[in-house]
This record gives structure tokens, sequence and C-alpha cells, in this order.
């Protein structure tokens, strides 16, 4: 075991929790208790994960896992009983929970309304599941506890008394929240109701709640606070400033119940530090924000789990305790980061299968969290369920009614068998979000082909399929996924359609159809502020960086917390050798979204080139961490280790990671057009080798025996993905774009060396047939160009670790073939038929001769 | 002796004593177990009372305050309804 940071941990939830709301009703004095916390400790924006959905988000914060790895996958689940669906259970959770591994190690956890957490697992504590506060009955008719509902079963009827009924509350409680709410014809309006629901639930949690603190032993603490998310879902819509749709006799009535809901929320924290004592690690978290300004929606489209879409990306984090830094701002925190954090402060290690990371730079000192494989390996009492657990079907239904008049959940259909199908079908979407947020596109698509197959009729499901392969780059397949969602929806908003459709010209070297496109789409949307970071992708592409800067500039105007636009402007600000600017917004970036591989790798050239050559690899190994494939950060960190930082040894690790991570061998035929590639090549095919060719541009008198080339490859700078492809073949790249070629292969170049004169020459002759020059008006302004081509090829090539490369005279070639195609073979490892190869020679082809 | 039956006197940080309204108060919820046991002690008390000065008990004990009625009905509508019906 390690240092032991926290004498105790109590971990509060405010589920959707903003700092845009706190924030200014701290300045205003109206969270004291919060505002003093803060003080003391750190506090940071608290990234969240995709989908935004509750019970999978707490449960990633309880395991430091992603939903694909933790199991929970959706609001509800199917009834192991067949009758139906039920809410999400405890039992469907795979991986141990933080207060499992307190378990293992004696320690007492107390975990009081934790979604999902039900039934309650039999820990070394108590534990209160997240079905316990909700009244679903009228006051006058029994109130009764599902089975489950608390651990230790003999305390249930005791915290049955500690619940409150909505019906209890008064006016004295009301009128906080609603100061008119006499006012208010309840017949008609049935806010109040909803109102005092929200407030009798989080009393009866913090009734539970500070019994357990009083009069508990404890190590661990874990509370969670839905009222936040509930009272923003209902009443966000009449917070300040006035939405138009907004009638004003209700934005009168309820304008205070968002800030009213904080400021209580304010109040129990007061009360919970109190019972805590001293010395206790406080830390207060949400799952997301909530959109309280223009980003709120106006609609929600009828689907399910639409109310998410009111979520804002960024919750809140705070921590204050012994060992915990005072009065300082953290950066590029998540959820995820929650429990790898909290068992660094018990000295207990990390798994290395969890995902989050130590929120290192919220402790004074140096803190070096330790690691273990994982603890699913460690055996030990965790406090778990049994495997033969046995279900409460009253309870599932109970619980099922609650999230219904939530409105999380349609009511399902009559026939159980549907309603299954549908809940398997919603939550196999989530696990490819999920998958899609974790950046593993593959597993993402391998679902969603077959929920599109299965649900034809469900246009979201088509929609990330297309963004998938988007992003891979795949663009037929998107193409193909994007016109079955036009048949499907003809006469409906294509917006998203035709904005990825932008994008997919661009992907194909389309960048002028594409401009058109997106500036179409601009006109007929009335400047839709989404659309700024479409068009900043696009003047990125095509190298406009005056252009994107703007466009990213226009689209942080209209939300200040996007990470993906501070990454684009950087980029263009990059380009354009405004380093010291880029170098800001990246670390805007990664501050909102920590885990963002390419925003650290950007921020690694922008410090290369300001010469903060040790931040640099720092910002380059971070991204490997991240994002092991990128080998191009490999590149610079050899680069950095070798010429700069002199660490030979660091550089050696990482050329022997880029082989490691090389993705396969392509045979590339390079040099000048008209070099002799083409020969090259044809020879190439005559030895057996597989080419990489379409073979679109067909031989000509310039060519008789053919160019042997592909379309993809003059579009290299815009679109790399068909290397994959390439794998295992041989590709021609003229000499101009093998500076493009990704880090992430091995290449043998096969690089034609022939007189530059005769080069001038054979171009010059080719372009006079095609009828695109005069006879004799050869360009000599190429003969410098060329010569530094070539100059550099053979300065890079070396360089690389990657790279290896021959260079084969052409003269030499046409004189002494056997000669040249034997050190070919060489190069290339031996077993090709030379003499066919020779064979393939054709001298009166070499029309151009300068005869030395 | 069972929570509920306690005596709990509820006193500000220095130590002044409470008068707990039996209609209750934000601040009894949000110090807890202790703020809704002396609440509800508070209003079987103002009951009691009442009952033996043969009064009518009134929903708010406080008079002053609008009478405000929320409870369960299961016909009310979810919080959060599309907009969009499309």
């Amino acid at each position: 075991m390690g240092k032991r940071l926290a004498k105790k941990v109590l971990l509060i939830g405010w589920d959707a929790a903003d700092w845009k709301v706190i924030t200014p009703l701290m300045d205003a004095g109206h969270m004291p208790t919060l505002e003093k916390l803060i003080n003391g400790g750190v506090m940071g924006n608290f990234a969240t994960l995709d989908p935004p959905l509750s019970p999978m988000l707490w449960t990633s914060i309880s395991t430091g896992k992603r939903p694909y790895k933790h199991g929970i996958h959706g609001f509800t689940e199917p009834d192991a009983s067949g009758k139906g669906v039920r809410p999400c259970y405890i039992t469907s959770r795979k991986v141990k929970a933080l207060w499992s591994i307190l378990n293992q190690h004696g320690m007492k956890s107390h975990v009081i309304g934790w979604w999902p957490s039900h039934p309650a697992e039999p820990i070394n504590g108590t534990m209160i599941s997240n079905l316990y506060q909700r009244a679903t009955k009228p006051i006058n008719e029994p109130w009764p506890m599902a089975t489950g509902t608390v651990h230790p079963a003999e305390k249930q009827d005791f915290y049955a008394k500690l619940r409150i009924h909505p019906a209890e509350l008064t006016a004295a409680h009301i009128l906080p929240f609603v100061p008119d709410a006499g006012k208010v014809d309840q017949e008609k309006d049935k806010r109040l109701n909803a109102l005092a629901k929200i407030l009798a639930d989080c009393s009866s949690i913090h009734a539970a709640a500070t019994y357990i603190l009083e009069n508990e032993e404890w190590d661990f603490v874990g509370v969670y606070f839905d009222a936040i998310d509930h009272f923003c879902h209902g009443f966000m819509k009449f917070h300040p400033p006035q939405l138009p749709p907004v009638p004003d006799d209700l934005y009168n009535l309820y304008k205070d119940v968002v800030i009213s809901g904080y400021r209580f929320h304010d109040m129990m924290l007061d009360r919970l530090i109190e019972l805590a004592g001293p010395d206790v690690t406080v830390m207060l978290i949400s799952d997301h924000g909530f959109h309280p300004d223009h980003l709120r929606p106006l609609k929600l489209p009828k689907e399910p789990a639409a109310p998410a879409l009111e979520h804002s990306p960024y919750g809140i984090v705070v921590i204050n305790g012994p060992n915990i830094k005072k009065d300082e701002r953290i950066y590029g925190a998540s959820i995820l980061d929650v429990t790898p954090t909290i068992l660094t402060m018990y000295g207990l290690p990390v798994g290395a299968d969890m995902d989050g990371n130590v929120m290192i730079n919220a402790f004074e000192g140096e803190v070096k969290p330790e690691k273990i494989a994982s603890w699913e390996d460690i055996p030990g009492d965790s406090g778990q369920h049994p495997p033969d657990k046995m279900e409460d079907p009253y309870a599932a239904h109970e619980a099922l009614e609650q999230l219904i008049e939530l409105g999380y959940v349609e009511r399902p259909d009559e026939n159980a068998e549907k309603a299954m199908q549908k809940t398997i079908a919603e939550n196999n979407y989530y696990l490819a979000r999920s998958y899609m947020n974790g950046r593993k596109y593959d597993e993402a698509v391998e679902i969603l082909v077959k929920l599109v197959d299965e649900n034809a009729d469900a246009t979201r499901y088509a929609m990330r399929l297309a963004h998938c392969y988007q992003t891979q780059n795949k663009v037929a397949e998107c193409r193909e996924v994007l016109n079955k969602i036009k048949q499907a929806n003809e006469g409906k908003d294509m917006t998203n359609i035709k904005v990825m459709e932008g994008t997919l010209l661009l992907i194909e070297n389309k960048p002028e159809d594409a401009m058109k496109l997106f500036e179409d789409i601009e006109k007929n949307t009335a400047g839709s502020a989404r659309l700024n970071m479409q068009l900043g992708k696009a003047y990125l592409q095509m190298k406009r960086w005056n252009k994107a800067v703007k466009s990213f500039t226009k689209e942080l105007e209209y939300d200040p917390g996007s990470a993906q636009a501070y990454h684009g402007l950087a980029v263009a600000q990059l380009r354009l050798g405004k380093f010291e600017a880029a170098i800001d917004n990246l670390l805007n970036a990664v501050g909102l979204t920590y885990f963002f591989p390419f925003a650290h790798y950007h921020l690694g050239e922008a410090l290369y080139k300001i010469g903060e050559y040790a931040k640099a690899a720092e910002a380059f190994e971070v991204c490997l961490k991240m994002s092991p494939g990128i080998n191009k950060a490999r590149v610079w960190l050899n680069k950095i280790y070798t010429e700069h930082l002199k660490n030979p040894e660091a550089a050696q690790e990482v050329k022997q990671s880029m082989k490691d991570h090389l993705k396969g061998s392509i045979v590339v035929v390079s040099g000048l057009p008209r070099s002799g590639t083409s020969m090259m090549m044809q020879m190439l095919d005559t030895a057996g080798l597989d080419i990489f060719s379409d073979g679109v541009r067909k031989s000509d008198d310039n060519n008789p025996k053919g160019y042997y080339e592909h379309e993809l490859v003059k579009a290299i700078t815009k679109n790399k993905s068909w290397l994959d492809d390439a794998v295992g073949k041989t590709v021609k790249v003229i000499s101009h774009l093998l500076f493009e070629l990704p880090a992430k292969y091995q290449y043998k170049i096969i690089f034609m060396e022939r007189n530059i004169d005769e080069v001038l020459m054979s171009q010059h002759k080719m372009l006079v047939r095609d009828g695109k020059a005069k006879e004799g008006a050869i360009n000599l302004k190429l003969v410098n160009n060329y010569m530094q081509n070539i100059e550099r090829v053979k300065k890079w090539a070396p360089q690389q670790e990657h790279v290896k490369i021959h260079f084969v005279s052409h003269a030499n070639m046409i004189n002494n073939p056997l000669e040249e195609l034997q050190k070919v073979n060489d190069f290339l490892g031996g077993g090709l038929d030379i003499k066919a190869m020779a064979a393939v020679i054709d001298k009166s082809l070499h029309r151009e001769k300068i005869n030395k | 002796m069972e929570l509920e039956k306690q005596k709990i006197t509820i006193s500000t940080r220095d130590g002044k004593a409470i008068k707990v309204p039996p209609e209750g108060a934000l601040g009894l919820l949000a110090i807890g177990y202790k703020g809704l046991i002396a609440w509800r002690q508070a209003r079987r008390e103002y009951v009691q009372q009442m009952k033996k000065e043969n009064k009518e008990v009134t929903e708010q004990a406080n008079t002053e305050l609008p009478e405000i009625k929320t409870d369960i009905d299961e016909n009310d509508k979810p919080l959060r309804e599309p907009d969009n019906k499309s």
C-alpha cells in the first residue's frame, strides 16, 4: 500500500450541477458553504462521457471505467423474468465499484441513493438504494419499501421512517422556490406537485445521510442527490433570461426554482460537512452540466432519453481536505477520474484497466500513484451480490413506474417481448455511443450496422453509423448510409445530413464543392452557430488558415466551452506561425477535455516551435498514452530526444515503440514525374508484387505500358485512410508527396533518379502531347525546385525510423538492368525474378536522352 | 427509545434554542434527520393542542401562509414532456 493521503472521504454527487449557475450565485453570496469549500480546496470543470445518461455516468464514476466495461448501458434493461423491462439494477454492473475495493480492505463504507444501487449490496456498512426515496402513491395509501432497498435488511424499517412524503410539505417549503405559489391554479398547473416531489426526494436522502454521518463509524460515505437535475429538467426553461416561447405569467412564477434548488443544496452541504467532522476529504462532483443559457434547446424531439439533450458536457468537481491544494484550479479532469483519485487517497493502487486518471494536480506535493493490472483479479470479500441473487418483481415494476413518471422512459408496449426488444436495441445504441466516445469505432460500427439493419425507421442509429464511417474516412460506406437516411426522411430537415455530405466532399478532395454546400447551408439555416465548427474544419482542410480562425472564433463566441473549437483555432494559429496563441488555445482545449490526443499532439508541436523541448516531449508522451497509434508523435519525440534533449536511451525506446506500432509494410516507388517510376512499377508487377492501382489513368502515348497509379494518392494530404488497403502492396507516390506518408506504416521506398534535364524534357514532351504546352517552351525554373526536392528526400529519409530508401539510377537501369535489379531485389528481401523484370524494359521508350 | 419518540431540540450554532414551527421550514429539512424529527414532533404537538382546544386543525399552522396542497397524483404528466411530437 502507498501513503494514505486521506483519513476519511465524503463523496457527494449533485447530478447536473453546473458552474454557469453556481458562479453567479457564489458571487452574490448565495452559496457560502460551497464558496468556503472551494477557497480551501481545488475546483475545476468535470468532463462527462457520451451518452450523458445518469445511470451509466454514475457507474463510471464509481468504477473508473467506461460503460462498455462496467455493463450499465441505459436506464432500463430486459427483465430477467421475461415480463418486460425494468430499471437497471446494480446486479448488472460487471466490475467492482470503489466501495467493493474498500470493502476488500476492511474499510467501512456507506452508500446512499447511488444510481443504480438496487438491490443494495451487502457491503461492510450501509447501502440505501435509489428506490428508497420516491413516493409513488398518495399519502393516505401505504408506502411500502421494496425488498433490498436497505442493507442491512434489519435497518429497513428504521430508514423507512426517515423518508418524507411530498404531501407532508407545506407552503413554508414551497414559497422559497415559488414566492407566488398561492396564485397557482393547482387543478390546471401541476408543477407544485412536481416541485414537492423533488424536494421530498432529496430531503429523504439527506435525512438518511445525516443519520449515518452522525451515528455510524465510517471510512467512506458516498451520497447521491438527483434533485438539481430534476429541478433543471422541470424548470430550467423558466430560468432567466426568459426564453422567447415562455409566457410571462409562467416565467414570473417559476424563474426562481432552479436558483432556490441550488441554494437549498448549499444548506444541505453545510450540514453534511459539519457532521463529517474535521480532517475529512470532501469531494463534490456532478456527472454533467445543464445548459442555463442560450444553449438550452427550445424543443426536445420525441425519442428515448431526449431530456439528455439539455445536459452540457462539463460538470463540477471540488476537492477539499488534507494534502489537497488550497484555492487552486485543476484542469482536464473527467468523471472517470473519481475512483482512481479516491483509491490513491487511501493509499491503494489504481487498476490499469481503469479508464480514468488520478487527479494528481489536486494534491500538494508529489503523488506517485501505484498501479496493478486489475482489481478484478484480486480476490476478497468485495460486498457484491452473489451470482444467484433473487430479483423482486414488485420493486422492478414500482421502479419502472418511477422512470415513466420522470419522463425518461416511454410506457412499455403491452407486448412485453416488443418492449424488451426496444430496450435491447436502445441499450445497444448507447453502448455503440460509448465505444465511439472511447474512440473504438470498429466496435461501434459492428453494433450500429446490426441496429440499422433491424431498425430501418431509427434515423438516429443510421446517423451515428454515418458519423463512425466518416471518422474512419470510409467515404463510400458513409455515403451509402446517408443516401438511405435521405430516402427514409424525404421532406424533413436535412441540415445534419448535408453537413456530413460536405465533410465527405472534403475527404474526397473536392473542397470547392464542399464550400458551396456549406455556404448554401449557412444561408438557409439563418447562420446556425453550430455550422461554424464544420466550416472551420473545412477551412483547415483547405489550408485557409485565416478563414478557419474566423469560423472557430465565431463558434467560441457562441459556446465558450467548446474544446473542439479551441483545438481547431489553435491548429490554424499553429500553421500561421502564431505559436504562443496556439499554445494558449490548446491549453484551453485540454483544460476542458483532457482526453484529447490530438490536442496534446498539436500542443507538442507548438511547444517545439518555441523551443520548449522538454514540455513538447511531455505533450507528445501524453498524446501517445491516450492514443498509442499516433506514430507521428514518436517521430517528433525521436527528434527531440536525439537532437535537443540528448537522451539516446529515450530516443531508442521511442524508435522501438514506433516499430511496435507500425501497421504493416508498404513498398513505394517514387521519384520526380517522368523519372521511370511507371517502368519500375511495371517491373515489380511482372515480378509478382501486388500493385495498388485503380487503373483510372489509362495508358497513352506518354506511357504506352500504363501508369500504375491510384487516384487516392493524389489526395493524400487530405485523406490517408486508403493506406490501410495498401499494406503489403506496392504503390506509386511522386517525390513531392513522400513527406505526407503517415508514420504508422513501414515503407520501403525505391527512388528513381534520372538526369534532371531528361526529366524536364520528358515532362515537356508529355505536356506538348497533351496540348498543355508549346513545343520548346521548357520551364527551367523547375530545375531548382526539383533539385531541392531530391535533396530534401535524401535528408529526410535516413531520419525516419519507419523508412528505408534505395536510390535507383535510371540510366543504369536502362543500360545495365540486371545490375540495378539485383540491388532492388536485395533491398526488397530477395526472391524476385530479375530477368523477367529486365525484359520489361523497352529502350525505344527512352526517348529523351542526354548523352554525356 | 425509538428515534421519533426522542425529544429533539434544534439550536443555532451558538446554542440558542429555536422554536420549531409546525408547518416546518427549509432550514429544518437542511439539518437532516434531526430537523425532520423535530418538525414532525412540532406538527404532532400542534395537532394535539388544537384538538385539546377544540380548534380546527388547518393544513398550514401559520394562517398567514397560503394554502398549498401537494401530493402524488397518479394522473400527473411526466416532468419532462417532449415538445416536438413529430
